[in-house]
């Protein structure tokens, strides 16, 4: 039951906050000294995203990598909430 | 629970009671005691290794005498005369450094090459219940904690035997945010850059992290004007009496190391360069190329006020601004390459670039770009044969904005949709449609909205005068149609250079160059980049797709 309202609060917070789920592969990073935050380019989508430092070990990694990552963002904004690997299986 | 453990261990041993295990590495024979089927401890005079079979097949972790213990590559595991594990001679083994689950580490050669060292043996076997494992990841804990503080001041020994001595820069009154963050994330934030001078009385710019950090190597700045080096090698860090035997860095010169710059890492740096820095492309690229990872400017601010390390902060600040005034004027060629398979289009010093290939519609083409003629020609626009008037290319905008499917209020992101859906029901009223990138450094005037490029469909239109021009139709930048160079004033540009009319593909380090390159294309291109090749469908079906999911972000919030 507990494992229930969890998953329903859970999803009930991501549906609040609209965020949007994608793979992509980065293609710059950029430390905006003026907005403190870290600007992203994606292969092909035109928007400039934007990260904290907490993202950039794995935006890095994709940078590098040339890899696609799994990144949840606000779309209004595009301020990006989360950011992992995505898995080969 | 560890009677268990102790049981099954015993079980495991007494099964493998007689067989004979033996291990190579470094070109010695090891004898081995199974002490499970995943543990072998392995003796050869003063030297331990532990053994530790993996995912990928065995790890191995050896201590000599006193010394660190460090992650080794095993070389091969013999059990009853029968190879388990074997890799063959690589002329790179031992050269190398990497992280990882039983990684490659070059030998230690500085402090921060130990701590690195002693991290990697801690990650790697933490998890691991054994009496070697407890002691080595004990060892390598203690190094770590004796190493973790630098001292205020510290000598750089440069690899031509110059000398500076530098003093820690002060680090800024932390936020309580900041302070937070440093507890959250266990870490020190702290200024780690240094003011450091030679006899000469010349000055240099030291980042100095700690070692194992995540902060990332150590750099060196020469503060010499148009001459100034910048450089990740060939200096030394030294914490204590110059003739102590073990420096905290210690990067010995390195000519083929790059800075990561996202593409640049596999192309000559001197294309990028005008030719009054080409002596130091790397120091200019580093201080020019909006490409390079801007952390370290984070690191920057950390930095109090008003102090040496400030002024020679503010001194390197204006070096960089300099040489990108340079850049804004510096001729330059536009230049198509191969790299991995993936056509790269860039900008190239106008100089260098006229030997790199053959001409073609205003490019030059490397002779493995050249063997991909049917792209660009499918990308090239076909010649005009059909313009609308200045009235009918109005009413075509006003169509445009009533196609209610396409979420023009939505500026964020989704241009290449938005045009290519646009662009092919234009043509399917029968008109030639054609389409405008920009690319730069640009946002939308007035609002947070950054684009890293910009795309709409575009129409060939005749006016009273019988001029032809090119009209661009993008509802959700401008009210009506307007002229391509209209267009390209409407957006905001954060680069000191001009705007530079290209040929498809554009140039996508215009901004590393000042510059904001603007191409036409044929309609059938759906984003930049070519490599994945998909059907015209593909290419609608994703466009639709993109197009739903932003209007249905447009009405969640009733925008």
């Amino acid at each position: 039951m507990k494992k229930i309202i969890i998953l329903f609060l859970f999803l009930t917070m991501h549906a609040l906050s609209a965020a949007m789920t994608k793979d992509f592969v980065v293609t710059k990073l950029h430390y905006n000294l003026e907005k403190k935050y870290y600007q992203v380019d994606f292969k092909n989508q035109a928007g400039v995203y934007q990260a904290q430092v907490a993202m950039l070990s794995c935006l890095r990694e994709s940078l590098q990598n040339k890899k696609a990552v799994r990144v949840e963002f606000n779309p209004m904004g595009l301020k990006i909430t989360n950011c992992a690997k995505v898995s080969s299986k | 629970m560890i009677k268990n453990i102790t049981l099954l261990s015993f079980l495991l041993l007494s099964l493998d009671g007689h067989s004979r295990t033996t291990i190579e590495m470094d070109n010695k024979k090891f004898e081995c005691e199974k002490t499970s089927t995943q543990l072998f401890h392995c003796e050869n005079g003063n030297h331990k290794v532990l053994v530790v079979k993996n995912f990928m097949g065995y790890g191995a972790v050896e201590k000599k005498g006193n010394e660190l213990p460090k992650v080794k590559w095993l070389t091969k595991v013999i059990e009853d005369n029968k190879i388990l594990y074997e890799i063959p001679p690589y002329p790179g083994l031992g050269q190398l450094s990497g992280g990882g689950a039983f990684g490659l580490f070059k030998k230690a050669e500085s402090k921060s090459d130990n701590i690195v060292a002693a991290s990697a043996v801690v990650t790697n076997l933490k998890e691991i219940k054994d009496s070697w494992a407890i002691e080595f990841v004990q060892t390598s804990q203690n190094y770590m904690a004796a190493q973790s503080l630098i001292k205020a001041q510290l000598k750089i020994q440069d690899y031509n035997g110059e000398q500076f001595s530098c003093q820690e820069g002060q680090t800024r009154k932390l936020s309580p945010e900041e302070k937070i963050y440093q507890q959250s994330y266990e870490t020190i934030l702290k200024c780690n850059y240094y003011a450091c001078t030679n006899q000469a009385g010349e000055k240099a710019l030291a980042f100095i992290p700690a070692p194992g950090s995540f902060l990332g190597e150590a750099s060196f700045f020469k503060l010499k004007g148009e001459n100034s080096e910048f450089r990740y090698d060939g200096f030394k860090v030294i914490d204590g009496d110059v003739s102590q035997l073990v420096p905290l860095y210690d990067n010995p010169p390195a000519p083929k190391l790059e800075i990561a710059q996202g593409f640049q890492t596999q192309i000559d740096q001197k294309l990028f360069t005008p030719k009054k820095y080409q002596k130091n492309a790397t120091t200019f690229n580093y201080l020019t190329n909006p490409m390079t990872d801007m952390s370290v400017q984070e690191q920057e601010k950390l930095c109090d006020g008003e102090n040496e390390v400030r002024n020679l902060i503010k001194e390197k600040d204006l070096i960089a601004e300099k040489m990108k005034d340079d850049l804004a004027t510096t001729n330059l060629s536009h230049y198509l390459m191969m790299t991995n398979g993936q056509m790269l289009s860039l900008l190239v010093d106008a100089e260098k670039g006229r030997d790199l290939g053959c001409r073609y519609d205003n490019m030059i083409l490397s002779p493995e770009a050249a063997a991909h003629l049917d792209y660009l020609k499918k990308a090239k626009p076909l010649p005009a044969t059909k313009y609308l008037s200045i009235t009918e290319v109005q009413d075509l905008f006003k169509k445009a904005k009533n196609m209610t499917d396409i979420p023009f209020g939505y500026k964020y992101d989704g241009c290449y949709a938005r045009a290519h859906v646009m662009a092919r029901r234009f043509e399917e009223m029968g008109i030639p449609t054609e389409k405008a990138w920009i690319k730069g450094s640009l946002f939308v005037p007035n609002t947070d909205i950054q684009w890293n490029y910009h795309v709409a469909p575009v129409i060939n239109v005749k006016n009273e005068k019988g001029e032809i021009k090119k009209y661009v139709i993008d509802p959700s930048l401008t009210d009506k149609a307007v002229t391509l160079d209209e267009w390209v004033d409407t957006m905001g540009k954060n680069v000191k250079g001009g705007v530079m009319k290209t040929a498809y593909p554009f140039p996508v380090n215009a901004a590393q160059f000042q510059r904001t390159a603007v191409a036409i294309s044929s309609s059938d291109i759906y984003v930049p980049d070519n490599d994945e090749l998909r059907s015209e469908e593909q290419n609608m079906e994703m466009a639709l797709q993109t197009m739903k999911e932003y209007s249905a972000v447009l009405n969640e919030g009733n925008i």
